[in-house]
């Protein structure tokens, strides 16, 4: 149990960033990001017997700090769909924001594991609790949707 | 490399800019200090270890651990066992020396499984091993330091205080306890939430091993009968569900208080000029999570007790590891003196501390709760020794060449704030089939905890608690519960479960609403065999739709 805590330490150092880049992107605000990380790895540590190792530890991790940033999500809802991070305005178009903001729960969950955590599908598929192959569909869905919008716009 | 569309990428990070927080594992740690001790099967703790009776002099008028300390317990290992340690041992430099002689202590078989306990020494280190034969299952090594046998003041040294092995279903198949005995002890009971139980004594050692327990069946307490007929109980303070509700132990810091001549910029020399001490991480027999995300492999290591199966290790001036096994701890270096890492628990009651001295530390002396002191290994700059974890809090103390005090940590092992189970208040009584009735008793929700005790007509009163967070499982079953002739489920929620089913093998279904989360049940009568039996707590939103089904196994002990 030791050891799997220092794995679970050394997980959080070397990822926080990422993790906490992919909670603020589905909690939309970085504060109940951050405690999203903070109670995720916390839970990680209380709950280590449950990880089996039948798959990654970042990835059981990954499912517990996605969770709990959804729980964020669905307790107190945003009142903005513009992540805030540390009051910085990000400079995007509106109409790719909001349909970013549109995707389905799932898919943007799929779309921000797999581009700011560069999770394989089965990580991403262990982390979401389904399977690879939904993970590749999914993304697949949202990048349609996304490129769709992409094409409508203007340059 | 990610797959995501170039545009998209763009957009994405335009959308979610890098984030400004930094890193705070403490801050982690404190968020897990109230429910640190999550099963206590895992996690029992010494911090909390009660003994009661007349220590003083009672391991000196046993004899004491004179076979531990200065013989040879037990009898040699088998050759095929012997050979089986040397190559686990071999395989790395983070482990015990390969020339290590295992000892058999005890081989017992319950319930047609045999078991083995197998111990050695190596310096200053005992450890003891199990081997579930007909299981095939092993234990790693579980030691406690020589310092806390010797001066022990209860005939038994618990060194893993209960402990499971699971089936490939996560069903518990197996709970033990074992510890080393004193000559004199020739009996120890061990009281569990399933009754009171014998331990096999042999080779200055106990051994308690119970197949297919209940879920939840925790050891409470440990009693040591002597041949001249005192005995003496530790009592584990084991509680269910997340938390641990006890205190710090209260237990001061001895030893120095104060530097004497502190290190003005602590650096360690030869990590900064980049020297390749000691020896690299391929001699290490990591995990594969370790070796291929922690370990750099620019790092170097040392082994500062040659006899010891821990090795430290420092990548420039940046990172300290500590390897023991084929897992990995580790931090960034602060611009402390004296950097530490402390790691213990899964059951076994000791700690190992590890770190890097700064140069001009020479000598490192640790002082722990009762008084005593003892040199702690130092190569290198490196260091490293366990500690049992009755022994904290400690003063880690640095001298340097002249013997002055030049650094000084104290290190604890504590259990995180007081988790209060005053207040509590009834919110039922629960009557099993053969008439015991349980008294459910729970607290309000205080620092996102709620605590609870369940009052039996038979006198069992279990305690636990369990946290308001949003994670975890919806659906947890803290333990079976046998009181008299009657078993009674006790578990808990989280939202959204509304309702809660029992779903039995025959497919009967006994209907439960949580009170404040909690949930308790007696068990119909139709399932109180002795035969171990699998059912489900089935959980269940407000609208009725499954939430998570969280299996459970029960039987009534003969």
């Amino acid at each position: 149990m030791a050891a799997r805590r220092t794995e679970l330490e050394a997980l959080y150092r070397r990822r926080f960033h990422v993790f906490l880049r992919v909670a603020t992107a589905i909690a939309r605000d970085e504060q109940r990001a951050y405690d999203a990380v903070q109670d995720g790895f916390a839970a990680a540590i209380r709950d280590e017997r449950r990880f089996r190792e039948e798959g990654p530890l970042e990835a059981w991790v990954w499912r517990i700090v996605v969770n709990a940033a959804l729980k964020t999500l669905r307790d107190e809802p945003p009142t903005d769909v513009t992540p805030s991070v540390n009051g910085a305005a990000p400079s995007v178009d509106p109409e790719l924001r909001a349909r970013i903001a549109d995707l389905p729960e799932r898919q943007r969950t799929v779309l921000f594991l797999r581009h700011f955590a560069d999770l394989d599908y089965r990580s991403i598929g262990e982390a979401l609790g389904i399977s690879p192959g939904t993970v590749g569909a999914t993304l697949s869905a949202a990048h349609a949707s996304l490129r769709r919008t992409l094409e409508e716009v203007p340059e | 490399m990610s797959d995501v569309d170039l545009p998209v990428r763009s957009a994405l990070d335009a959308l979610v800019p890098q984030p400004r927080r930094s890193p705070d594992w403490g801050d982690v740690l404190r968020r897990t200090e109230p429910r640190l001790w999550r099963r206590p099967l895992v996690l029992a703790l010494a911090g909390v270890v009660i003994v009661l009776g007349t220590a003083a002099g009672v391991t000196a008028a046993l004899g004491g651990f004179d076979s531990w300390l200065s013989g040879r317990p037990g009898k040699p290992a088998p050759a095929a066992e012997q050979q089986r340690f040397e190559a686990a041992n071999g395989r790395a430099w983070a482990a015990f020396p390969r020339d290590t002689k295992l000892r058999e202590l005890i081989r017992t078989t319950v319930e047609g499984k045999t078991y083995v306990l197998f111990g050695f020494r190596s310096g200053h280190t005992l450890c003891l091993k199990l081997r579930a034969i007909s299981l095939g299952h092993s234990t790693d090594p579980a030691c406690t330091p020589e310092s806390a046998v010797a001066h022990s003041t209860s005939p038994i040294v618990v060194v893993n205080s209960d402990f499971g092995f699971q089936d490939r279903r996560a069903r518990e198949s197996a709970e033990f306890s074992f510890g080393i005995a004193a000559d004199g002890v020739s009996q120890v009971e061990v009281r569990a939430v399933d009754g009171l139980h014998k331990a096999v004594i042999g080779g200055n050692a106990y051994l308690w091993v119970e197949n297919e327990p209940n879920t939840g069946n925790r050891v409470l307490a440990l009693t040591a009968h002597t041949a001249n007929g005192s005995r003496m109980t530790i009592s584990l303070g084991t509680t269910f569900g997340d938390l641990f509700p006890l205190g710090r132990s209260g237990r001061r810091p001895r030893g120095p208080g104060r530097v004497e001549a502190p290190i003005a910029h602590p650096t360690i020399g030869w990590a900064a000029r980049g020297e390749k001490r000691g020896f690299s991480r391929d001699r290490l027999d990591l995990n594969s999570y370790a070796r291929t995300h922690f370990v750099t492999p620019t790092a170097r290591f040392v082994k500062p007790d040659p006899l010891g199966d821990t090795v430290v290790g420092l990548d420039g001036t940046h990172r300290l590891f500590v390897v023991q096994g084929r897992g990995a701890a580790g931090g960034s270096l602060s611009n402390r003196a004296l950097n530490v890492i402390t790691s213990g628990g899964g059951g076994v009651q000791s700690a190992t501390v590890a770190g890097a001295a700064a140069d001009g530390i020479v000598r490192l002396t640790i002082f722990d709760a009762d008084g005593q002191r003892f040199a702690v290994p130092l190569r290198d700059n490196l260091f490293a020794t366990r500690v049992a974890e009755t022994q904290f809090p400690l003063r880690l103390v640095g001298y340097d060449a002249r013997g002055r005090v030049a650094a000084i940590e104290t290190l604890r092992f504590d259990l995180g704030p007081q988790v209060s189970l005053h207040g509590l208040r009834t919110i039922r009584h629960v009557t099993g089939p053969n008439g015991v009735t349980a008294t459910v008793k729970i607290g309000g929700a205080a620092q996102s905890i709620r605590c609870w005790r369940i009052g039996f007509s038979t006198g069992e009163a279990p305690t636990g608690c369990f946290e308001l967070t949003p994670t975890g499982p919806w659906v947890d079953v803290d333990l079976v519960q046998p009181a008299g002739r009657d078993l009674f489920v006790i578990g808990h929620t989280r939202p959204p479960i509304a309702t809660v089913e029992l779903h039995f093998q025959d497919g009967r279904v006994v209907q439960l609403t949580p009170t404040g989360r909690l949930f308790v049940a007696a068990i119909p009568r139709a399932y109180l065999k002795t035969a171990r039996q699998l059912a489900f707590a089935v959980g269940y939103t407000g609208a009725h739709r499954v939430k998570q089904r969280q299996g459970f196994v029960f039987r009534v002990r003969p």
